[in-house]
């Protein structure tokens, strides 16, 4: 191994070491665990009280000797139950993402440390990447946890197994949460080592994720018109789809402006090519994986583009060690 | 020489909290971002009820091109309250966190700079001197709700069309008062885990854990509302799922629902128009946020007071 | 003379670990009182106690007669405290953290006392320097003010001239000599700069690992112990670890 890679390996398992032995990533971890437990079995109670209403309505109207065939019965695709499994990964995973790349910073910062590792034969790239490594093995694992929790759980609670599409379709979606949990991280360790103070640099991540994980969505939800009206407002005013499509198309300019918003939230991204793969979203309902894929590769290049371009801010940046001195 | 009065140390602490708050440009950073908050949810308001109004102009032609009956604009008769309906998850994310922060600094100010041991042995009580605190908190929430209050009123002024009358006047101000109970609760659970933790991270992450817990899985709980659809101000007054699960976690968690509290009676001032009434009652939301203020105030005096000054210097 | 600190069987516990160990002791009023011990000894902790920062495990403390437990806010409105590595407020001038302190304190007219204060520690120049833009012996100065503000009976100093340059810890030891002479203020100092407790103290106390090893008067220890040589012998044979 060379000289580099051995002070990479050294950074890569104190910082793993570290981080196991303090309480917050534990922390986090369960909290992300007991939230996605939490939204699958919700979803799975609220899809049976669906079921249960239909059967009832449907022997009501058969026992009045009318016909049920007007009656829709709930659509069951296990995937689907894991709607609000994948929202908590882009609201609290993005919280773990920042938590540890803060905490990345700080614990160096704080114990003045920071300078006495400098001041060794090595670079600040090898350091960095060090750290960067470290981080990406925990987010891994606490990912890693969070989905095989999840998808056992799916199994069971669904009380249908998971065929090998549906494992790899997980997977899938595990890694792009990877990419999407290390994007936060990373922001959150850049804003550590470039603020003065730590608390900024804690509160401007924590504000950045609230305006592109929160608000840049809910802007983009709030500018749907459809969002406007309990119901809809198509299906409140009785238009059906074509005459829908119509009236939509001369609101081309609002419709891009709003999409735009959308589009500058990572978690957006993250969301729109999950939903797509877990068939969340109806029109992929059924497709296959590579259809997908090729469907929302916009997507799929935002975040590693986001991603990429956060690594390459990192590495770039020259440090000054002099301004991070403890506070 | 006189020994200070308990309430003049009071008042001592929360001047002094308040001047090294106003230094702290982290704080102003929060409360702009507040302020563009409230300007951005105005417009909002305003380009979504227009823009589902155009969307009526357009469909109204051609339904009676096919001969169709015209039902009547869901928007039509919006009241003029329901502008700020976006008000309601901006206060309940962005207002939550930045309460918490300030609840937080209020304390963290005089842990970090090292000085409680100077000021634990003056004569003057701990109590007096968390009383000033949370007055320097709940100072610093008014100060943020009287500016978004104040782009509310200059909004509702300019916007064309809009017929103002007291009815309207007494909504916006019935909307803040609401928006200050919420947040002094987090306000002061910010202070309370400022004044227990060791580190200043925790300090922050544990109310933030609780925010997230309150805003994002209680909802799913109670109403099986998704976390993204509980930034969607119409979500709040959603009639929840029915069967026993949601009957009995309506019932054990709702009084602790602060967030859904707050949004439904948020909603109810601003008439945000919604299908049906939902599970929480008005009488309910108001004593749960008042309980819940009276709880956080409690256990924040009892551990600023019995904080070990000596050792209260955060560990990182 | 009546007694400015008495100290009653006094004990701290933390766990199973013993950092004050039925510490008994009785400062008269007007001394300047040295007490010394090795890190950890417990110096700290008795100044913590004294100061109602720190409630003891068993044992009581009086200050000007006022017991420190139970009649804590009156005993902290006779005394000042200067912490080890004093903090104060970094954005704040001295003046503003000093009017702070002094409206806490009771002071009437504390614009003037500051002033005054300053004065007397000859640091004017200091009043409108913000602290975080200070050097170390500045703070300490400062540091002292925020302490005898409200002209306290009794002084507590955890370990004054930590960090201090030679020049800085002389003018610090003509300070506190003359806040004792012309004040009459009761000097109660952690330290254990031997070199300093010869020049300052009129009594001493050694502390070794929670327990009181040694206490007399400086004239006594001086008499019996001629030069700073053999005191520094002493002070380390008084310290040396207890056998197991």
């Amino acid at each position: 191994m060379t000289k580099a890679g051995f002070q990479i390996k050294t950074i890569t398992l104190k910082e793993i070491h570290d981080a196991v032995r303090a309480h917050l990533l534990t922390f986090l971890t369960a909290f992300l665990v007991v939230a996605a437990l939490t939204s699958l079995t919700v979803s799975a109670i609220a899809l049976h009280a669906e079921y249960k209403s239909y059967t009832e309505a449907r022997d009501l109207l058969i026992s009045l000797g009318r016909s049920a065939d007007s009656l829709v019965p709930p659509a069951f695709f296990p995937l689907r139950l894991l709607r609000g499994f994948i929202e908590h990964i882009e609201i609290i995973g993005a919280v773990l993402g920042i938590v540890l790349g803060y905490r990345s910073a700080a614990i160096e910062r704080g114990h003045a440390t920071l300078a006495l590792i400098l001041t060794r034969p090595l670079s600040q790239a090898t350091f960095l990447i060090g750290k960067l490594v470290g981080n990406m093995v925990l987010i891994a694992i606490a990912l890693a946890i969070t989905f095989t929790i999840g998808g056992l759980a799916l199994a069971v609670i669904s009380g249908v197994g998971l065929n090998g599409a549906d494992v790899l379709r997980i997977i899938l979606v595990y890694v792009s949460a990877d990419v999407y949990v290390t994007s936060f991280f990373v922001l959150a360790f850049i804003l550590a080592l470039t603020f003065r103070r730590l608390l900024s640099a804690l509160l401007t991540a924590f504000s950045i994720w609230l305006v592109l994980v929160l608000i840049a969505p809910q802007i983009g939800d709030t500018m749907d018109p459809d969002n406007q009206v309990a119901g809809g407002v198509f299906r409140k005013l009785e238009i059906a789809k074509p005459l829908e499509k119509e009236i939509l198309g001369s609101f081309k300019n609002y419709e891009t402006i709003r999409d735009g918003i959308e589009q500058a939230s990572p978690a957006k991204h993250f969301e729109r090519f999950s939903f797509a793969l877990l068939g969340i979203k109806d029109i992929y309902a059924g497709q296959p994986i590579t259809e997908i894929i090729k469907d929302r590769l916009v997507n799929l290049w935002a975040m590693l583009g986001i991603f990429t371009a956060l690594i390459a801010l990192l590495l770039l940046r020259p440090l000054n060690t002099m301004r991070l001195i403890k506070e | 020489m006189h020994t200070p009065s308990f309430f003049m140390a009071a008042r001592l602490s929360a001047v002094n909290t308040l001047k090294n708050n106003a230094r702290d440009n982290t704080l102003v950073m929060l409360a702009g971002l507040f302020f563009i908050m409230v300007l951005i949810s105005a417009y909002l308001g305003w380009s979504a009820t227009a823009t589902v109004n155009s969307i009526y102009a357009k469909a109204v032609p051609a339904l009676q091109a096919l001969g169709r009956p015209i039902p009547a604009n869901p928007v039509g008769d919006a009241p003029v309250l329901s502008l700020f309906r976006n008000m309601v998850p901006y206060v309940a994310l962005l207002g939550g966190l930045a309460a918490i922060v300030l609840g937080h600094q209020s304390v963290a100010v005089d842990r970090k700079a090292g000085v409680l041991p100077l000021l634990f042995s003056r004569p003057v009580s701990q109590g007096a001197v968390a009383l000033g605190k949370g007055m320097a908190m709940v100072i610093s929430i008014i100060a943020i709700l009287l500016v978004s209050g104040l782009v509310s009123v200059i909004t509702l002024l300019i916007l064309p069309s809009t017929v103002l009358n007291n009815a309207i006047w007494l909504g916006i101000l019935k909307f803040y008062l609401v928006s200050g109970l919420y947040l002094t609760a987090f306000g002061f659970l910010g202070a309370y885990f400022a004044s227990i933790c060791k580190t200043e991270s925790m300090a922050l992450l544990l109310p933030v854990t609780i925010w997230l817990t309150l805003t994002f899985i209680f909802p799913q709980l109670t109403s099986n509302i998704g976390p993204m659809a509980a930034l969607n101000p119409l979500s709040a007054n959603l009639v929840p799922p029915t069967g026993s699960f949601f009957n009995f976690t309506s019932k054990v968690l709702g009084p602790f629902s602060i967030v859904e509290a707050f949004r439904h009676l948020a909603s109810n001032i601003l008439e945000v128009k919604s299908g049906a009434g939902n599970a929480i009652t008005t009488k309910g939301a108001i004593l749960s946020l008042v309980f819940t203020n009276l709880a956080v105030i409690i256990i924040f005096v009892i551990s600023f007071r019995t904080i070990e000054a000596s050792r209260s210097d955060y560990r990182d | 003379m009546t007694a400015a600190i008495t100290m009653t069987n006094l004990t701290k516990q933390y766990g199973s670990f013993t950092a004050l160990d039925a510490l008994t002791l009785s400062i008269p009023k007007g001394e300047i009182f040295g007490f010394l011990g090795h890190n950890g000894a417990g110096k700290t902790t008795t100044i913590s106690i004294l100061t109602t920062l720190l409630a003891p495990t068993s044992g009581y403390a009086t200050v000007c007669g006022c017991d420190v437990e139970r009649y804590d806010q009156e005993a902290r409105s006779h005394i000042g405290y200067v912490p080890e590595n004093v903090r104060l407020y970094e954005k704040m001038t001295a003046t503003e953290n000093l009017l702070f302190f002094a409206k806490l304190s009771g002071v009437d007219e504390p614009a003037q006392r500051i002033k005054e204060t300053l004065a007397i520690l000859d640091c004017p120049e200091l009043a409108l320097k913000k602290v975080g833009e200070m050097s170390k012996g500045q703070r300490q100065r400062i540091g002292l003010a925020q302490a005898i503000l409200h002209r306290p009976e009794v002084l507590f100093l955890d370990e004054p001239t930590s960090g201090l340059d030679p020049l800085g810890i002389k003018t610090l030891r003509d300070l506190i000599v003359m806040l004792n002479r012309e004040y009459g203020m009761t000097i109660f100092m952690n330290t254990h700069l031997i070199s300093e407790i010869s020049k300052t103290c009129t009594s001493i106390a050694v502390l070794n690992q929670g327990r009181l090893a040694y206490h007399d008067t400086i004239e006594a220890v001086l008499k019996r112990f001629r030069d700073d040589q053999t005191l520094e012998d002493l002070y380390l044979s008084l310290n040396a670890p207890k056998a197991a």
